[in-house]
């Protein structure tokens, strides 16, 4: 299978890959325990820098579209068909809203939710 | 036969192959790709100001220094024969080394002509093949597990040698190391070929994977030829075979173009290469 990347596209680069190997999964060109080419080689294919690629492999590690087996490489995952259909990005905006809803209720202002969920972020990235 | 009518046939042979034949076929080969691939039509495939022009140019230079040397191979030939001149081992490896000039020029010419094209390039679109790339897909367990034979036979027989002379600069250091350092070049090198990034950036998925395969077959089997010629040749210093040596010389830069650059030419054919991606409206690479 072939992937393909637009490098004027205004979707980040590691999300094309994403997009890409999960369509490949959900149309079963790649099966369960297929080999994914490792980082470098992707990377070097691609003239992309390794971070970009692994910053993708980890995306689709998060979503267990892919599992690492060390030294052994990425493999795709056993339930990756599965997995590809949860869509995250949906699930987190619908948690957000609900949570920011409920904030309102309670009588808290824009501003004030803003500089709270700034201020979690922050001290979280700082652990 | 005595050896020295043998040795004439041998370094013919070698003129022949290393200055003729094979020279012979690179030119056909680019000629080809200059007629059948024009810059009118392929124009990606020739970057640069001079497009056509800087081609022809290192076509020619390949082609005088061919001609020249095989000139010069029959007039050294001839007088050594007609001054009954013994020819030693140094002067076939002196000779093969200029043998293999135009091929090193020509390979340089190669990469600075696809540093132009990764220069040139402005594809926005990439792509690559999403299959994990393993060595055995290119060539077999069997070939592979010869090759480290003849390496670990030539090891065994370099250390008997070291043992053998009791001296540490020995003939057998000397091409224990020379082989060791082969070795590690062409490790190197079908690492970068495999894993490192691509020296034509239009070059297709499917010919890269042909050209990753030419070069590890090259590599295995000049390895193989390498590992029993350091053996031979290690015998014939072991016995004091003096006279045979130059012959043993002669045949193996025979046999390393034939299993260096033949396998190249016969594994990667021109007539199979994807040179559509060439064209100016072609945007994938």
């Amino acid at each position: 299978m072939e992937i393909t990347i637009d490098t004027e596209s205004d979707i980040p680069l590691f999300s094309q890959l994403v997009d890409q190997i999960k369509g490949a999964v959900q149309i079963g060109i790649l099966s369960p325990d297929d080999p994914l080419p490792s980082i470098r080689q992707l990377a070097n294919d691609l003239d992309l820098n390794n971070k970009t690629v692994a910053k993708a492999y980890r995306m689709l590690e998060r979503d267990k579209v892919v599992r690492t087996k060390g030294y052994r490489g990425t493999y795709i995952h056993a339930d990756a068909r599965k997995n590809c259909t949860r869509d995250l990005n949906s699930w987190i905006l619908t948690e957000i809203s609900q949570v920011i809803e409920k904030l309102k209720d309670s009588g808290a202002t824009d501003s004030e939710i803003r500089i709270a969920f700034a201020d979690v972020m922050n001290n979280r990235n700082q652990d | 036969m005595s050896i020295s009518i043998l040795l004439n046939f041998v370094i013919i042979s070698q003129l022949f192959l290393l200055s003729y034949y094979y020279p012979r076929k690179i030119i056909d080969r680019i000629h080809y790709m200059l007629t059948h691939y024009p810059a009118s039509d392929y124009p990606k495939l020739y970057p640069g100001n001079n497009k056509m022009e800087k081609a022809g140019k290192s076509l020619r230079i390949f082609k005088l220094i061919s001609w020249s040397t095989l000139t010069l191979g029959i007039i050294l030939l001839l007088i050594a024969n007609i001054t009954h001149t013994e020819i030693k081992d140094s002067m076939v490896v002196i000779f093969g080394l200029i043998q293999f000039i135009p091929f090193a020029l020509l390979e340089k010419a190669e990469l600075n002509h696809y540093r132009l094209m990764r220069t040139e390039n402005q594809n926005r679109i990439r792509s690559a093949d999403l299959k994990r790339r393993r060595y055995f897909d290119y060539i077999s367990p069997t070939v592979l597990i010869t090759a480290v034979i003849t390496f670990l036979c030539f090891i065994a027989f370099s250390f008997y040698r070291i043992i053998l002379n009791q001296t540490f600069m020995s003939d057998g250091v000397i091409s224990l190391t020379a082989i060791l350092l082969m070795h590690l070049y062409f490790a190197t090198l079908v690492v970068w070929v495999m894993y490192g990034k691509k020296i034509n950036p239009l070059q297709t998925a499917k010919d890269r994977e042909i050209y990753i395969g030419s070069v590890i077959r090259m590599t295995v089997y000049v390895s193989m030829a390498a590992n029993c010629f350091m053996l031979i040749y290690g015998l014939l210093q072991l016995y004091q075979l003096d006279p045979w040596k130059p012959v043993a010389l002669s045949l193996y830069f025979q046999l390393c173009i034939y299993l260096g650059l033949g396998t190249m030419l016969r594994t990667n054919k021109i007539e199979h290469i994807n040179f559509e991606v060439y064209r100016e409206n072609k945007i994938t690479i």
